[in-house]
Formats: structure tokens, sequence, C-alpha cells
């Protein structure tokens, strides 16, 4: 991660119109880089004061500078939010802020570190770009841009378990990873790791998924999203943010707007009184009801492939209310091989 | 017991929460240890029996990372059950963690005296002005000294200044240091503490924040003023050795493992 870093460092040491704005917490070294030990007027550190950190920045950039703010993602989107509604997006001033730590990653810290809802709140501002890249390339690509592009911007970014998967980023804000005809998952930031998980696992079962990594909730590229409607291929959209403003809803509406719909499926963060603490795995299940969505999505999908439609019914803390574990058989329908030749049934066993 | 083997016994059950829930933030929580243990013990009214009431005195933890060393004391104090510790931070339903889920429900009688749940910095203060306001009881604010960098808390100490709540004392856990570096190597905060209280109206005491009778003389002194207590303290004392292997931030919030939690237990017992 911080090798990636070096490059806008890099790029710093030519320009020196480029700052950054440090908030003390964002476990990354970064402070102690040869870069901010060399220019300690244009690596700034603020301490414990993203408020501060926010208009400051704000103030550098319009005097003509690019400045990065870098700090924990739940409390630069919270807790400055009104300096950066104000100071930076409606100023368009050009300041971008680098939230690390991003969705549940921060699992044991509790509510107050999560960043569910920093992603859905930037993007309700005006001029704002905001990226959640979910892999080291893409989260090179975005910085990449980030020097280029004139403006606000918030990038979300999950520092603590980065995922090397080696694809071509697509400029247009929609990576795609995999390539299916099935369905589609429409994974971003840092739900793109469980959603390559879950395409693994539904390849498994005998389905062909299209994996898609979407770094830049805003501006969208409905465009893409068009075709796949087109294909009238069912949306599973995967994001460690609530569901309030979310790229699920927005999908959602679009469709309505444009009066192609198919069936989506919002694999989101739930909206609880979040009275609970746990591990990233444990919190991810808890939250986002992992164990079911392949059998969700089963269901998601035409039956007259073939195909039971499997209900699981929980109680309202998610526990199962069948007192014994539930088998439920699912008749697969194995997909038509390229020669079109080989229709095998399967049959599939999942256990809840 | 005395008084230093009860805070030993806290500083070990610290440990084995800390090491059993696989979590960190050990340094944060001792350093305002003997803190938390004057007020809980020897200041505050709190008892078992008041703890669910609404009208009693209040002790707010805004520096949030001491919420083991909370826990623990309390534990000791007996205002908590010893077996929630096993559930701290653990993967379940209300379990205990930085943001002490539910504790303003006076539903919930297990966590009552535990006053405010804050996950993040530079809130306390300003709930603990508005515990204090109107209020014959007395409010108490652990804060650390870095975490006096964000802006609301001096938004707090100008108000409870200006109108003299005396029933409002602040007591700055000053170990200089927060989890990238020495607080004046990033911003210095500490340096004139005493004079920037004084000029909002605060009289002002410093002590040792390690030496219980010293805490808990200053905490007893009477003023007419909203009181703050600067203690000075040293973060992770019991446990220097580990910040020289692993660095500033996992001292501050890393997990030991079983030989760092082995030495560091030794060099408890030797106090």
């Amino acid at each position: 991660m911080l090798d990636v870093f070096n490059f806008l460092f890099e790029a710093a040491e030519k320009d020196e119109n480029i700052y950054f704005v440090y908030v003390d917490g964002a476990v990354t070294r970064l402070f102690s880089s040869e870069f901010a030990l060399k220019h300690p007027n244009r690596f700034i550190k603020v301490g414990i004061a993203e408020n501060n950190a926010v208009s400051l920045a704000a103030g550098l950039a319009m005097r003509g500078k690019t400045v990065y703010v870098i700090g924990l993602a739940a409390y630069m989107a919270g807790r400055s939010y009104e300096q950066i509604r104000l100071d930076v997006a409606y100023n368009h001033a050009n300041v971008k802020i680098i939230g690390f730590i991003s969705g549940l990653s921060s699992s044991k810290a509790g509510y107050s570190h999560w960043a569910i809802d920093d992603v859905n709140l930037m993007r309700m501002l005006p001029n704002m770009t905001v990226a959640t890249p979910g892999t080291e390339n893409e989260w090179k690509a975005v910085l990449e841009r980030s020097l280029k592009h004139k403006g606000p911007m918030y990038i979300s970014y999950n520092n603590g378990n980065p995922m090397k998967l080696s694809y071509s980023v697509d400029k247009s804000g929609i990576s795609t990873i995999m390539e299916g005809s099935d369905f589609a998952i429409m994974s971003l930031g840092s739900a793109v790791n469980e959603a390559n998980k879950l395409a693994n696992q539904m390849i498994e079962l005998g389905y062909s998924p299209t994996l898609l990594s979407c770094y830049l909730p805003k501006p969208f590229c409905f465009e893409k999203i068009e075709k796949i409607l087109d294909q009238k291929m069912p949306i599973v959209t995967f994001e460690e943010q609530l569901s309030s403003g979310g790229v699920g809803e927005m999908i959602a509406s679009f469709m309505a707007q444009k009066r192609k719909v198919v069936p989506i499926l919002s694999c989101h963060v739930e909206e609880s009184e979040f009275n609970f603490i746990g591990n990233i795995p444990w919190l991810r299940e808890k939250t986002m009801h992992l164990s079911q969505v392949p059998a969700r999505i089963v269901s998601l999908i035409k039956p007259s492939k073939g195909i039971v439609n499997v209900k699981v019914s929980t109680d309202k803390k998610g526990h199962l209310v069948q007192k014994w574990y539930l088998f439920h058989i699912i008749l697969l329908l194995k997909k038509r091989r390229k020669n079109g030749k080989d229709k095998r049934y399967l049959f599939g066993l999942i256990r809840f | 017991m005395s008084d230093l083997e009860r805070i030993k016994q806290i500083k070990k059950s610290v440990l084995m929460t800390a090491f059993h829930a696989k979590v960190g933030h050990i340094p944060s929580s001792f350093s305002c240890l003997e803190i938390l243990y004057v007020l809980y013990n020897k200041i505050a009214h709190i008892r078992k029996d008041n703890a669910a009431d609404l009208d009693r005195d209040r002790v707010v933890i805004s520096k949030e990372h001491a919420r083991l060393g909370q826990v623990c004391v309390l534990a000791d104090a007996g205002l908590l059950d010893k077996k929630l510790l096993e559930h701290f931070m653990a993967n379940e339903d209300a379990a205990l963690g930085h943001d002490l889920y539910n504790v303003v429900r006076a539903e919930n009688k297990d966590l009552a005296a535990v006053d405010v749940a804050s996950g993040a910095l530079g809130h306390g203060l300003s709930v603990g002005v508005g515990l204090a306001w109107d209020n014959p009881h007395h409010v108490f604010v652990v804060v650390g000294d870095a975490e006096l960098q964000e802006g609301t808390n001096w938004e707090a100490i100008m108000f409870a200044g200006f109108h003299q709540m005396k029933n409002l004392t602040i007591i700055v856990d000053e170990n200089s240091q927060q989890i990238d570096e020495y607080t004046p190597h990033i911003l210095d905060i500490s340096s004139n503490l005493k004079k920037k209280f004084e000029v909002f109206g605060f009289e002002v005491l410093e002590c040792d924040g390690h030496d219980v009778q010293a805490l808990e003389k200053c905490l007893k002194v009477q003023t007419d003023k909203p009181k703050a207590l600067i203690a000075k303290t040293i973060k992770g004392k019991e446990c220097l050795f580990w910040r020289e292997e692993v660095g500033f931030g996992y001292f501050h919030a890393g997990p030991m493992n079983e030989d760092q939690l082995r030495k560091t237990m030794e060099k408890i017992e030797k106090c």
C-alpha cells in the first residue's frame, strides 16, 4: 500500500503544489516516510483534528494547491461532513480526501469506527468524485486519476487487507473481474474481496457469474449497467455500506426510471441497532448474511432453469428459527458447456 | 487488600481480558488506571445500589481507548459483573467494546455504572458539560492530552469556564503520546496546558497520575470554579519494552503475544 503511495510522493517531488494533510490515527506510518521528513512544510501533521484538517486543506486549495487529506474513513466523512460539504465540495476546492480502513475493516473497534455510510454521504455532495478502489491496482489507478482531476474527490480504501487480483482497470469506473452469463455481481470497495469469493462459490455450484468492481460510484457509469439490463441478467450489488443512498438503491432506481427491470439482490450492511462487536468474518455474516447469499442468488435466477426456490426464515436476531439444521437440496441445472452437448444435472447440498 | 495490590490485580485482569479477546489498547488503559481507580473507589459516589439512578455522580471516559481499563476497574469495584469481562470484544450481541452499546438505556442494569459510550475522541467533554448542567451532582471527565487536539473539547471548555460549572472536573491523562508519535512531535498540546485552562476560567491542579494518594488529594479539593487536574502519566510504563519491539502504532492498538504478556506480568509483579 505504501509503495503505491510513493508514486504520489514522487509526483509531489516534481510538483511543489502538491500538499499532504495528515490526520493522526490512520495507522499508515506515512508520516515517517522520506517525503514527510524531507518536506515538513508540505506534509502537514494536524494531530487528532479532522475538521481543521479539511478546512485547512480547502484553504490551501484556494491558493492553487493540490491537497491530499489522509485520515480514517469513518471520521473523515462523518465528523468533517460539514467542512467537506461547504469548504471542499461547494467551493470546488482541489482537495482529495483519503479515508483509510473502510467498511467494516475496523471490526472490533465497534460502530464508531465502522465506515458504513461514508461513501453514501460523500455521493450526495456537489462536484464530488467518489472512488472506492477494491484492489491494489485500482487504488493506483484512482491515485493517478486524482492527480489529473481538478476538484474535490473522496477515496475510501481498505488498507488493512488489500486484494491482489490482476485484471485491467476500466477507465469507465467499473472494472470487469470475470465475465459470465447468469447474473452480475456489482461490488465495491472493501466488499470486492468477499464478492470474489462469492463468485467462485457460484462457479463451483455451476453458475456463470459476471463480477464487476465499481471503483467509481460517482460519477457512475450507467451505460455499463444499461448493457447488463439489456442482457436481462439479474444483478447482485455487494457493498459494505448501509442501503440508504447506496449503489444497490441507485441501480434499482435507475432500472425503474429506464423501465428495464431485472431481478436485483442488494447485499449491504443491514440497518440495525448495531449492538454487537466482532471480528470481520463474523461481522460480515451478522450484518450482510453472507452464507445465505448463494441461496438467495439461486432464487433470483429464473425458476425455469430448474432451480428450487429456497427461503430461509430467521428470527429478529438473525438466528435460524428451526431447531435443527436444515438441509435444502437444490436441484441445479448445470450450464450447458460451450459445445452444447453436455447437459449434466447436478445435485447440490447446501447446509444452513 | 491495599490500593497498590488491587491496582496490580486490575492490571493483570486488563492483560488477561485483552489477551483472551485478542485485542490491544493495553498501554492506554494502563496510563489512566490509577485515575479510574481513584475516581470509582474514592471520589465519585457511584455504588451498586445507585448505579442505575439518573441523579448521581458521573464519570465520563472520553479517551475511549481506555475502555478496557474502565471495565476492569469497575469489575474490581463490584460495579460490573466480572463474568462480563469474558465477553469483552467477543463475537456476539451486546458484547463489551469501545462503544459499550446501550449504556445510557435504563434497562441495561449490567452496565449501569458506565455513563457514556463513546468510540470517537473529542465527544466526552461536551457530553460531560451536558450532564453537569443544572445538576447538584459532580461530573468527572477523563480526557487524553492528545485528544485535546479535537476542537470540540475547547468549545466545551470555553462553555464550562464561562458558566463557572463548579461541579465539573476534567482530568487530563497527560502521557504526551498518541497513536503515531509523541504528541509534541505532532501538535503540542501539553505545553502550557495549565495556562490554557486557567485563561478559560478553570482551577488547575497538577499531580503524578500514578500516585493514588496525590490523585485523591487533588480530586477532593473544593473550588468555586470548574476544575482541571493535569495528571502526568507514562503510557504503558509496564510494557515499554514492547514499544521498542513493535513501534508506536502497534503499541497503541495492537494485541500482545504470549511472550510479551508474560514479560509484562513480571514487570507488574515487580512494581
